[in-house]
């Protein structure tokens, strides 16, 4: 990159440091820095709602996803909005007037302790992982693309977003979340404009749209009614509104944000803002990576997009192997590209018959570069020693390091350390809010002083933020520690979906009844997991909800201790 | 089993009626987006 894409990077993550640093002075009291004196307007929180959410990994693999596979991605968010108007009616209104600073805190006005105390530590188990993980994921990448060394990578992103987490509290996740969202929209933007313009004189983008939906890159709906396809209408609309009600509902580093809300009509429509947003956000981003298809349509494609697997192979032992794969995937690639240009002239023209012909070859010449390039990964897999390796994340980082003009290339990589640092800021926060409340104060040191606990809470965001950077130079070297990590979140926010149900909906549930259900609920998850590996992990949510319910109530009907009304906050 | 207000909260009926709608009409502007390009 140009050295004055590197200036725009360093004065992005200056002014991260310093917008994050300048809010120190409203977080004095334990109430400021993890709750912001619940001060906040709506739309600043349902920006960093929506930041939160939306992490690099996200960002930079939904662009390759669109580029390898389409948009029908898009249907894992449609049971969001809905997910948002269920939890802007039960637990914004519980959580706020229960005055908590965790979703775990109301476990124990509810029901007891122990339930509290098991939520809160699967929740800083599985996010204390996910965390270096999600620093893992952007690092590996841009070590790639950037040739940075990996460790320098991870604290590239860590260390700033740690350094003004710990020190601004949650008004700096919040305002840097608000800022980081406009450079990552403006980035997208930019990249939708480039991509448009790079376009061939003659090639319109209505023509390219159709060359990207002949290929299927545009098919978006797919109502078939499977348990084992992840993405279609029925999974999105059922598993993913379970996803989504456990997601925003149950996670800290959600539930923090709108906790932060002036008022509960403020907090409310924080999360609706999403609701309106979020699926034509996700339909944007998918649609910049077809655009990236439409562009090497016309322009040279790499086979593989890694850099460093692909001169490893070139100067390895399998080099032979691979350059004639490499020379078959030249010629498909022009074949297509002839194809693609004689379909588009053959739109111009508005020939139908010819039109219909071009069109077919076309498409029957994307196919064969497809299969190619699946034949190409599949070697990486097996010379490489990395069976987890998926080039459809080094697409999008790839494009924008040699195709985009300077200035916007370090915009870009800028909003891929922003779509990180939002989302690392607000885990590392919440986190340390488990930690602190939770834990520490409940059951370690209760009685202190409030400067105390917001020492502690400062010292607990550093902890997470080193432990978080440990795990990703660690994870990055065990693709299936990634898996586990992801794997272990799914076991467990289904579940505790399942127990806050409990809680908020029925009269007669109690602790204990809870506490087994939520056990019973991650039991019956990782049954399933293992034994139906097929069936889409969204469903996952579905089933641990419903099984924490059947055995928590039941356990509850017989448990003495039954409590006839659920705590009033 | 939602509780007695404690504070006076507005009327959000309508709101979450627009999100429904807006929802079914970004699905659908999807669904034509996708078939108008895919033939």
């Amino acid at each position: 990159m140009h050295w004055l894409d590197w200036t725009v990077v360093a004065v992005y993550l200056f002014w991260m440091v310093y917008d994050g640093l300048k809010r120190t002075k409203g977080s004095e009291q334990l109430d400021g820095y993890l709750l912001a004196n619940r001060s906040l307007p709506w739309w600043a929180v349902g920006l960093s709602v929506m930041a939160t959410q939306l992490s690099a990994i996200t960002l930079v693999g939904t662009t390759g996803q669109g580029y390898a596979d389409g948009m029908r991605f898009v249907q894992f968010y449609f049971g969001l909005p809905v997910a948002m108007i269920i939890l802007s009616v039960t637990v914004v209104p519980f959580f706020y007037r229960a005055r908590v600073y965790t979703a775990y805190e109301y476990l124990e006005q509810r029901f007891d302790a122990k339930t509290r105390l098991l939520a809160s530590l699967l929740f800083l188990i599985s996010r204390g992982l996910s965390c270096g993980v999600i620093v893992a994921a952007p690092a590996v990448i841009l070590s790639i693309v950037l040739g940075w060394n990996l460790t320098v990578t991870v604290l590239a992103i860590g260390m700033p977003t740690a350094v003004y987490t710990m020190f601004g509290g949650v008004q700096a996740v919040t305002w840097t979340d608000v800022k980081q969202m406009a450079v990552i929209v403006l980035g997208l933007f930019a990249a939708i404009a480039v991509l448009v313009l790079a376009l061939p004189a003659e090639v319109s983008v209505a023509q390219g749209l159709h060359l990207a939906g002949s290929a299927g890159r545009l098919r978006t709906l797919d109502f078939s009614f499977t348990l084992t396809e992840t993405y279609t209408f029925w999974s999105g609309m059922i598993g993913g509104l379970f996803l989504m009600l456990s997601y925003f509902g149950c996670d800290q580093s959600q539930v923090q944000r709108y906790l932060t809300a002036k008022s509960i009509d403020e907090g409310r429509g924080s999360l609706l803002m999403s609701a309106f947003v979020k699926i034509p956000l996700q339909a944007l981003v998918l649609l910049t990576g077809v655009l990236v298809f439409v562009f090497y349509l016309f322009a040279p494609a790499p086979m593989l997009f890694n850099g460093v697997h692909d001169a490893e192979l070139r100067t390895g032992p399998a080099m032979t192997q691979f350059e004639a794969l490499e020379q078959e995937f030249a010629a498909a690639a022009a074949d297509r590209r002839l194809w693609a240009e004689r379909a588009a002239g053959a739109r111009r023209s508005a020939d139908v018959v010819a039109i219909a012909g071009a069109t077919d070859r076309f498409r029957a010449a994307d196919q064969a570069v497809t299969a190619i390039r699946r034949r190409a990964i599949a070697f990486v897999r097996q010379t490489t020693g990395d069976p987890q390796y998926n080039d459809v994340n080094y697409v999008f980082p790839m494009f924008i390091t040699t195709r985009m003009p300077i200035g916007l290339a370090g915009l870009m990589i800028a909003a891929i350390f922003a779509a990180a640092m939002s989302s690392i800021a607000a885990e590392l926060n919440s986190l340390a809010t488990a930690t602190v409340i939770d834990l520490y104060r409940r059951h370690i040191a209760p009685g202190g002083s409030d400067r105390h606990y917001l020492q502690v809470s400062r010292l607990a965001t550093g902890f997470w933020g080193l432990f978080a950077c440990m795990v990703a130079v660690y994870a990055s070297t065990l693709g299936s520690l990634i898996e586990v990590v992801n794997r272990f979140g799914s076991f467990f926010y289904g579940s505790l979906l399942g127990v806050f149900i409990l809680a908020m909906m029925t009269r007669r549930a109690t602790g204990t009844g809870a506490f087994v259900g939520l056990i019973a609920g991650m039991s019956a998850v990782a049954a399933v997991a293992f034994s139906r590996p097929d069936i889409s992990f969204l469903w996952h949510n579905v089933i641990g909800a419903f099984v924490v319910f059947v055995v928590g109530m039941t356990i509850s009907l017989f448990d003495p201790s039954g409590r006839s009304a659920p705590a009033r906050p | 089993m939602i509780t007695e207000n404690s504070e006076p909260t507005r009327n959000w009926t309508l709101t979450f009626c627009a999100v429904i709608v807006t929802e079914a009409l970004v699905i659908l502007g999807l669904w034509l987006f996708s078939r108008h390009f895919s033939y």
